[in-house]
C-alpha cells in the first residue's frame, strides 16, 4: 500500500512581535557599568555573610537573602569553567551583525570573583579551548559603558 | 469548618508612574523584608513561594528569573503564576492546604513604565483573528462598557461618580499615585479614548509590588498575635473569546463570589461584610463586579454608589483605598486588594480605616473584561 506522507498545507499567518521597553538597570549595574566605562575596572560586590564576590553586582545575595556591601575589583585576569564552540550565526544585538563563526563562548572565573560570568573567547577552536585554562579581559578603548565594552577573553600564557 | 489558611504579613509599596529610580529586585526586595519583618518569620521558615508576574510586561521571559534572589526561593520550591496576585495566593493556600507547605510567601510585581500599554496588552489577543483588528484592554474594555451602559440605562455621568468617589477616599492612601481629586466635569471633559472610556475613566501607568505571608492555621497561631483568617475563597474563569461570553452577564464572577460567600457563610453581602477591594481598571467595571458580587441588584450599581453605600461611612465602602483608579501596576492589582483587606481587618487602614471592619472582601481579575475571577474574604 502506498503511504500517503503528503498533507495539505495549511495557511500560516506570519506574525513579527515588535515590542519596546525601557529597563531601569538599578544602582548597581549602573556603577558596574559607570567604573567599566570610566577606568576599565570589572567590579564584583562581596557578601558580608558569606564573603563571596559575585559578579555582576546586585543588591542582594540570593544564597544568603542579605544585602551585599562591598565593592572590590575583580578580573582582568581569570580562569575558564566551561567552553564551546559555536558553529551557527548569530546576530549581535550591539552591532546587529552577523558575528564570524566558529567563535568560543564561556564561564570565565575571574580572579577574586566567586560568580563565572559569560563572554565571548577570543579562541574559538575546540581543540584549543580546556577547562582550567587562563584567560584576560580585553576592552574597548572608547568605551561607552554597556556589557560590549569588554570585547573578549583572549589566552594568555603564565 | 475552622479556617485553615491566614496570613500573617502584608506589605506594599507606593504606587508611582516610573520607578525607574531602582531596578525590579531592589523593589521586590523592600516588599519582601517588609512583609517577613511583620509576619516575625526569617528565610528559614518560608517552605514556598509563589511569584506573580507576566512576561510581555516584564519584556521577557520567566520574568521570575529576576525576582529568585530577592524573594528568597534558592533552594525551595518556587512556582509562578502569570497572572493576577490573587490568583498567586490562591496557589499559596492551595499549597497550605495539601499539607505541602506551612509558610508561603506570595509576591507580585509589575512595572508598566517599561512597555506601552497598548502594545502589550494587544499581544493579550489571539493573534491570528483578534490581535490584527487592534483589540486591547482599552478597546475592549469600552466593548464591556457600552453594553453594561445600554443594558442598564447608566449614563457617562454615573461612571464618573466613582472616579470621584475614588480620587477623593486616595486622600487618605499613601500609596496612592493618583491623589488629586476631579469633579463630574473634569471628567467629562477628559480626553475619550474608547468611547464611552475617557481618559480619567482609567487606570493609570504604574509600577509597584506586593507581598503576603499566608500561613497554616498552627503556624498561625503560633506565630501572629493577629492573624487574618481566610474565610472564603472562590475563582472562575470565562471563553477568552470576548463574543462567546455574555459580556455582562458575568457568570465567572458570579461563580467565584458565591463560591466564596459560601465557605465564608454569608447570605447578604451587602449587610455582612464590612469593606470590599475590588479590581476595576475603568470606572464602569466597579459598577459592574459590585452588582455581580450580588453587593446590589444588576443595573443599580450606580444608585448605590450615588446613595453613598459604597463610600467610606456607607453600609458596604467599596474601595476606600482608591482601587486601581489611583494606581494599576497590573498584576499587583488584585493582590494590593486583599493587602488592604487585611488592614482593614486589622484595623490598621490609617485614614481610609472602615471603623470596626472585621470582614473584608478583596477582589482580583485577570484578562481582558473579566475574564478569569478571584474573590477572597478575609476575616478575624
Amino acid at each position: 500500500m502506498k503511504r500517503n506522507t503528503e498533507r495539505e498545507e495549511l495557511l500560516r499567518i506570519p506574525i513579527q512581535m515588535k515590542l519596546q521597553y525601557r529597563f531601569p538597570a538599578g544602582a548597581h549595574y549602573e556603577r558596574f557599568f559607570r567604573e567599566l566605562k570610566k577606568t576599565g575596572k570589572i567590579m564584583g560586590i562581596k557578601c558580608p555573610e558569606c564573603e563571596r564576590v559575585l559578579v555582576p553586582p546586585r543588591p542582594v545575595c540570593g544564597e544568603c537573602f542579605t544585602r551585599t556591601g562591598e565593592w572590590v575589583e575583580v578580573g582582568p585576569k581569570g580562569t575558564v569553567v566551561a567552553h564551546t564552540s559555536i558553529y551557527f550565526p548569530f546576530i549581535d544585538g550591539s552591532t546587529g551583525k552577523p558575528r564570524p563563526i566558529p567563535y568560543g563562548a564561556g564561564l570565565i572565573q575571574l580572579d577574586g570573583a566567586y560568580s563565572a560570568i559569560n563572554h565571548i573567547l577570543e579562541e574559538g577552536d575546540p581543540d584549543k579551548l580546556h577547562i582550567g585554562m587562563r584567560v584576560e579581559a580585553m576592552l574597548k578603548e572608547k568605551r561607552e559603558g554597556n556589557i560590549g565594552d569588554i570585547l573578549y577573553f583572549k589566552t594568555i600564557e603564565e | 469548618m475552622n479556617p485553615q489558611v491566614a496570613i500573617i504579613g502584608t506589605s506594599q509599596t507606593k504606587f508611582e508612574a516610573d520607578k525607574g529610580y531602582e531596578d525590579i529586585p531592589e523593589t521586590v526586595f523592600k516588599v519582601v523584608q517588609q512583609a517577613m519583618a511583620e509576619a516575625d518569620i526569617d528565610r528559614d521558615d518560608l517552605d514556598s513561594i509563589v511569584t506573580s508576574s507576566v512576561d510581555l510586561w516584564d519584556g521577557r521571559t520567566a520574568s521570575n528569573q529576576m525576582l529568585t534572589d530577592v524573594v528568597g526561593s534558592i533552594m525551595k520550591p518556587e512556582s509562578r503564576v502569570a497572572g493576577d496576585g490573587l490568583g498567586a495566593v490562591f496557589q499559596g493556600m492551595l499549597a497550605i492546604l495539601a499539607g505541602a507547605s506551612e509558610i508561603t510567601l506570595v509576591v507580585s510585581q509589575c512595572r508598566g513604565s517599561l512597555g506601552v500599554h497598548n502594545e502589550i496588552s494587544n499581544w493579550v489577543f489571539d493573534p491570528i483573528y483578534q490581535q490584527p483588528l487592534g483589540l486591547d484592554y482599552l478597546s475592549a474594555g469600552a466593548l464591556q462598557a457600552n453594553h453594561y451602559m445600554n443594558q442598564f440605562g447608566i449614563s457617562q455621568e454615573d461612571c464618573a461618580r466613582v472616579v470621584i468617589k475614588n480620587r477623593r477616599d486616595a486622600q487618605n492612601n499613601p500609596y496612592a499615585q493618583v491623589v488629586k481629586e476631579a469633579t463630574v466635569e473634569e471628567v467629562m471633559g477628559s480626553l475619550m479614548w474608547a468611547y464611552p472610556i475617557k481618559e480619567m475613566d482609567a487606570a493609570p501607568v504604574s509600577d509597584g509590588a506586593c507581598a503576603v505571608v499566608l500561613a497554616s492555621r498552627h503556624k498561625a497561631k503560633a506565630l501572629s498575635k493577629e492573624p487574618v483568617w481566610i474565610l472564603g475563597a472562590g475563582s472562575c474563569l470565562d471563553s477568552h473569546y470576548l463574543g462567546d461570553r455574555d459580556l455582562t452577564g458575568g457568570d465567572a464572577l458570579i461563580r467565584a463570589s458565591n463560591a466564596a460567600y459560601g465557605m465564608a457563610g454569608i447570605s447578604d453581602p451587602l449587610k455582612e461584610l464590612d469593606v470590599a477591594e475590588v479590581s476595576a481598571a475603568f470606572s464602569y467595571q466597579e459598577l459592574l463586579w459590585t452588582e455581580l458580587m450580588g453587593f446590589c441588584n444588576r443595573g443599580e450599581g450606580a444608585r448605590i454608589l450615588k446613595e453613598g453605600q459604597t463610600s467610606l461611612g456607607g453600609s458596604l465602602p467599596v474601595n476606600p483605598s482608591g482601587g486601581m483608579i489611583v494606581g494599576n501596576p497590573v498584576t499587583v492589582a488584585g493582590l494590593t486588594r486583599l493587602v488592604e483587606a487585611v488592614l482593614q481587618v486589622r484595623g490598621k487602614a490609617g485614614d481610609r480605616q472602615v471603623r470596626g471592619a472585621s470582614r473584608a472582601l478583596s477582589h482580583g481579575t485577570t484578562g481582558c473584561c473579566g475574564q478569569g475571577q478571584y474573590v477572597m474574604i478575609v476575616g478575624n
